[in-house]
């Protein structure tokens, strides 16, 4: 009996614990329920982002991160749980574009307003969608790809995983100026699911396979692009004589930028967060409601909240401009 | 009252601790409810939403594949053996019967139910051969497996989610018996049966024997290897199903779903009090200990407390349920 109740007094004293690290002081008007699709560095500084935001730090808003585990199931369940939590409003960075929509139905159906924020969904019932435009993007790197390599080349994708939206998206801006330029051909694309590790190991495989004839890369995001350039290190080639192009201008990313390695995209966290904070937070107050991120006042159009889309723009990264995004 | 099978061994009991070694029986064997009596009342002191009907329905619900896959691996762990591949094995399940169910030209939900279930079965009894023809450690088979298994997903897939499900698929995740959502009735028939199975047949008895012990198993003439491989299979084939609800539930199938779920599945197993060294336990305290991740991690979101807080106290409650075991044991 003696190691039962001890192991209910551990039980109760870490879940008191774990709670009371987390329980807002006061009772607050507004529940949102943040809910990123895993905790990866960008999702990390979105969240944190909206902490940041003017009401969620007085506490008009309360705000609660349900952390996806790149899980659709768990961020389906976790949908549920906010219904049934009655939250006011959901931002939701869903994993999945197409497992997505069931869930924002069921919200829909309880009157729950949905914003999605950095990944998209296939959904028609959203509020609106505050993020930016990942085809666009994709465009804009091939172009300065293409533009690199003076229309001519073979070059090889990496890629995100397959079906999460901004893979889908980029891919389809890339497709898109790749088509447009039949001389730059494509020699390979594999996915490398964000990650840093599977970068450098899918880029090895290729550099054994394909040895001088990759005259660029493109790299979805920035960290798959660190794994091409440490591929390309530890195979002796020097990453600034092949062109790499990547999107999300993480603070790494942006050190490549800097050593001449990287050619990137800034996808301000700060923009997509506040932005969506902004938006859920209009959703449950109405049109009286004045924004407060500081994009509105730098050529995003508010739109008075009524807009579906929000593209927040891309920032291209050159040796030229990193000094300002770099501290 | 609850039946336990115990090992060959008998220990001679001390007279001074007989007290305690009463306590910790008790505890095992009735811990577990108590344990999960005690978790509700915090969480509904902590959250005014989580003693309602609809916040129970989600737990219940969010924990009829956990459920369904911790059933199949008890069956494994009875017989001291362990299931690493049954998050692949839903994976693959779930895909092939998606590929079957696609709204353009979709099978009769019978047949999509069969062929998931018998893709699940199929590589469980490659599992169990493995592991009791060839003699190869269940670990080591069934981590192979897990590989293969996800790999043959990522090649049968292409890597691509499968979408447009039919509508009985879909019904299957999302629709209603009677009121009640039908992953629970589905997690209420299977453990009905499975329940039967194993305390009221000769093939359960065998499994515990088994368990207990392979070679007083064998000298009482029971088909050890046959035995072993049935638990294989039925493991396979409830991954197979909880893989087919995971597709109807996401409304796609995806070639990383289910990664890392057998953690779950064995820790709800686990936490139920089954022993890992075979032999003891019962599917009622699988059911109580997937009911307790269930319910930690629907109230800890209800909470607020982030994820890896909530990772810290379930391996806390794991470690915490094998000392109970190890303990009781000696």
């Amino acid at each position: 009996m003696k190691k039962l109740m001890k192991l209910v007094q551990h039980l109760a004293v870490a879940i008191l614990a774990s709670a009371s690290w987390n329980v807002a002081f006061a009772q607050t008007p507004y529940r949102i329920a943040v809910m990123p699709f895993g905790m990866t560095e960008q999702m990390s500084n979105w969240t944190n982002a909206m902490r940041e935001h003017p009401m969620v730090k007085d506490g008009t808003v309360k705000m609660t991160v349900l952390d996806g585990k790149f899980d659709a199931m768990v961020q389906s369940n976790q949908i549920d749980t906010a219904i049934t939590q009655q939250y006011d409003a959901i931002i939701f960075a869903p994993m999945d574009y197409k497992a997505a929509g069931a869930p924002i139905a069921r919200a829909a159906a309880a009157n729950i307003p949905v914003v999605s924020s950095v990944t998209r969904a296939d959904s028609d019932q959203l509020f609106a969608y505050v993020g930016t435009n990942d085809t666009d993007g994709g465009r804009m790197v091939t172009t300065a790809l293409v533009e690199k390599l003076k229309g001519k080349g073979n070059i090889v994708l990496v890629e995100g995983p397959i079906g999460n939206s901004p893979q889908v998206m980029r891919r389809i801006g890339i497709d898109e100026v790749l088509k447009a330029n039949p001389d730059v051909r494509l020699l390979a694309a594999k996915t490398a699911n964000w990650s840093r590790a599977e970068g450098l190991a899918v880029m090895e495989n290729w550099i054994s396979l394909y040895g001088d004839k990759i005259d660029g890369v493109i790299a979805e995001n920035d960290e798959m692009a660190l794994g091409v350039i440490q591929a390309m290190r530890s195979k002796n080639i020097d990453p600034a004589t092949v062109p790499i192009v990547s999107l999300d201008g993480v603070p790494d990313g942006q050190r490549a930028v800097r050593d001449g390695h990287l050619f990137t995209l800034f996808k301000d966290p700060k923009a997509e967060g506040q932005g969506a904070m902004d938006l859920a937070i209009r959703s449950i107050v109405g049109p009286s409601y004045q924004p407060k991120a500081d994009i509105w006042a730098n050529g995003v159009q508010w739109k008075d909240g009524t807009a579906k889309q929000y593209d927040i723009p891309w920032v291209p990264l050159t040796q030229a401009n990193i000094g300002q995004y770099l501290k | 009252m609850k039946h336990n099978v115990s090992s060959g061994t008998a220990l001679a009991m001390p007279a001074g601790p007989r007290l305690s070694r009463l306590g910790i029986n008790l505890a095992s064997r009735y811990g577990i409810v108590v344990a999960f009596i005690v978790l509700c009342t915090f969480l509904s002191i902590a959250n005014e939403f989580f003693l309602t009907w609809g916040n129970w329905t989600n737990i219940i619900r969010q924990t009829s594949i956990n459920g369904m896959l911790a059933i199949g691996v008890t069956f494994v762990i009875l017989t001291k053996g362990i299931d690493l591949s049954v998050g692949a094995v839903m994976a693959l399940a779930g895909a092939v019967g998606a590929s079957l169910a696609i709204t353009a030209n979709s099978h009769d939900i019978v047949v999509v139910i069969l062929a998931a279930c018998a893709v699940g079965a199929a590589l469980g009894a490659v599992n169990g051969i493995a592991v009791s023809k060839l003699a190869l450690p269940p670990f080591v088979v069934t981590l192979g497996m897990l590989s293969v298994a996800r790999g043959i997903t990522f090649i049968f897939t292409d890597g691509q989610p499968i979408p447009n499900l039919s509508k009985p698929l879909l019904w299957l995740g999302s629709g209603t018996l009677l009121g009640i959502p039908v992953p629970i009735v589905l997690l209420a028939v299977v453990f009905g049966i499975c329940w039967f199975v194993l305390r009221h047949t000769v093939f359960g008895r065998h499994i515990y024997a088994v368990g207990g012990s392979e070679r007083s198993a064998a000298t009482s003439g029971i088909k050890v290897p046959r035995i072993i491989t049935l638990a294989y299979v039925i493991s396979g084939l409830l991954a197979g199903l909880a893989g087919l609800l995971l597709t109807a539930r996401t409304t796609a199938a995806l070639p990383q779903a289910g990664v890392s779920y057998e953690l779950d599945a064995i820790a709800a197993v686990v936490i139920g009090g089954t022993s890992l060294s075979g032999g003891k336990g019962s599917l009622v305290g699988t059911l109580f200990g997937a009911l307790i991740i269930g319910t930690i991690n629907n109230g800890l979101d209800l909470m607020g407390v982030s994820s890896y807080y909530q990772q810290v106290i379930k391996g806390l409650i794991i470690v915490g349920a094998v000392l109970l075991d190890t303990s009781r044991r000696k």
